[in-house]
């Protein structure tokens, strides 16, 4: 029993949620919690179900906005980190004013944003790019650096030029670094659109959640953080899948 | 003409001292050995040879551009497969890739790596690394194979098989190959002609000539194998190293 649950993590992790839903079912019933406090999830699937429709309009609009911005984010994030991994000069130049740029707290950076660009999807992009791009600048700076001396040595050895070098070492031997920046970049990118969205707008999540939130719609608040979950789940299991695909000669053991 | 030659050449990284003046020269199908104690600086003078080091004093010439170069621990690339792995020089000359994996599929057989194109350099024994590794060195094309202790860092039963099985090819292909030792043995199995090298900082303390007959190499405990073994040995001793 416990030999073929442990063989596959994922039932342990469902089972994990599913304690915790039933748990929340429980309390807000025994306790008779009123849904503008919280919601049972029994109340908040009513609302989901009730308002699936303009749910989906909301989420396509965030779903566009978060991939857009992680697709802009991962050539400007991997371009960075190629520009960091260069030269010392650039890496001491810029190293420092990144991470600044990452000390300064989004919501004062998101509405700077929404200032300069407007209220339209494209200043969401942006946000979501500013966000997502440090992680996988981070990562990858880190990838190239565990690149092989050797190999480039060999590589030269054999007749290799400074592309051939990118395209045979230092790119695959950043990959799964950048990956793993990506995959934290997916799990935030959701997030940088519904702050966006909250701040200023006319659809999205975002926008939804604080018309739930002004009219004591809890439950309706509630349906909306749960497709931003879902959404932000499914974006990690894609960049995951995707990473997997690519990076095919690193042995992994069976964790999902 | 020789394919490469150096005369008198110094090397120091900082205090340390590590080539005082050491020459060589290898001619067009010839297999030389450079035999040196651990840490006396082959690997650094086959770096300067193949243009990957820079030298303080003396002089180098070298007629490759290319040349198929296997390091040390073999530095299969782990993200490529063995066939990818082997064709790599291939593309590094911009081949296209039919003429590539033609190429290589042809000599897959003969170094025992048939059937394993589409494995990752993890998933394959030491042994066959190190071919992979020097099939890569083959395809580049170069009129000269130069090793860095080529089977160092196997077990002894494949150290010797390989060995064998090199010499055995070196030989009916006229390869030119240029590969540094520790290993008295290896020397006299796969060697023409010895270079030997004093400890750090080296210099050459004489050279031997290995006339052993093909057949009678992989005999290593054969009258005239020892022979050649105690003479290389004296004269690594005789260095006062």
């Amino acid at each position: 029993m416990s030999r073929s649950v442990l063989g596959r993590p994922w039932l342990l992790g469902a089972a994990g949620v599913l304690g915790a839903v039933a748990l929340w079912e429980i309390v807000s019933v025994v306790f008779r919690v009123p849904a503008y406090v919280l919601p049972s999830p029994v109340v908040t699937a009513q609302a989901l179900v009730a308002d699936a429709a303009l749910l989906a309009r909301h989420t396509a609009t965030t779903a566009a906005e978060a991939v857009l911005g992680l697709a802009v984010s991962f050539p400007l994030g991997v371009g960075i980190a190629i520009a960091l991994s260069a030269s010392r000069v650039t890496r001491g130049l810029l190293y420092p004013s990144l991470v600044l740029s990452q000390a300064v707290p989004l919501i004062a950076v998101a509405p700077l944003i929404l200032i300069w660009f407007g209220l339209g999807p494209s200043a969401k992009v942006l946000i979501v790019a500013f966000v997502c791009f440090f992680p996988i600048t981070v990562n990858a700076v880190e990838g190239f650096g565990a690149a092989n001396p050797l190999h480039k040595e060999l590589l030269e050895a054999l007749g290799a030029r400074r592309r051939d070098l990118f395209r045979h070492a230092y790119i695959p031997a950043a990959l799964p670094g950048i990956f793993a920046g990506l995959r934290v970049a997916a799990t935030y990118c959701v997030l940088g659109a519904v702050v966006g969205e909250w701040l200023g707008g006319s659809r999205g999540l975002g926008v939804y959640m604080t018309r739930a939130l002004q009219s004591f719609r809890t439950d309706r608040l509630f349906a909306a953080i749960l497709i931003v979950m879902l959404l932000s789940f499914a974006l990690f299991q894609v960049t995951d899948g995707i990473g997997r695909l690519l990076t095919p000669w690193l042995e992994r053991r069976q964790h999902a | 003409m020789s394919l490469v030659s150096a005369s008198h050449l110094a090397k120091r990284f900082g205090m340390l001292h590590v080539l005082e003046d050491v020459s060589l020269k290898v001619d067009d199908g010839e297999v030389v050995g450079i035999l040196g104690p651990s840490g006396c600086g082959k690997t650094t003078l086959l770096r300067i040879l193949l243009g990957l080091e820079t030298y303080d004093a003396g002089s180098v010439q070298t007629l490759a551009q290319r040349k198929g170069y296997l390091p040390q621990e073999g530095h299969l690339l782990p993200w490529k497969t063995v066939l990818g792995n082997v064709e790599l020089p291939l593309a590094l000359q911009g081949l296209p890739a039919g003429e590539r994996r033609r190429r290589a599929r042809e000599l897959l057989p003969e170094f025992g790596l048939e059937g394993f194109e589409r494995a990752y350099p993890h998933q394959i024994s030491g042994g066959m690394r190190q071919r992979a590794a020097l099939l890569r060195a083959v395809l580049a094309a170069s009129p000269i194979l130069v090793l860095d202790e080529p089977f160092g860092a196997l077990d002894t039963l494949t150290r010797h098989r390989l060995q064998d099985w090199l010499a055995e090819l070196a030989r009916r292909r006229e390869w030119a190959i240029l590969f540094v030792t520790h290993d008295l043995d290896e020397a006299v199995v796969l060697a023409e002609r010895a270079v030997v090298l004093s400890a750090r900082p080296a210099i050459v303390l004489g050279e031997e000539e290995i006339a052993i007959p093909s057949t009678e190499r992989r005999e290593r405990l054969s009258r005239p194998f020892l022979a050649a073994r105690d003479r290389l040995l004296a004269r690594l001793e005789g260095g006062g190293g």
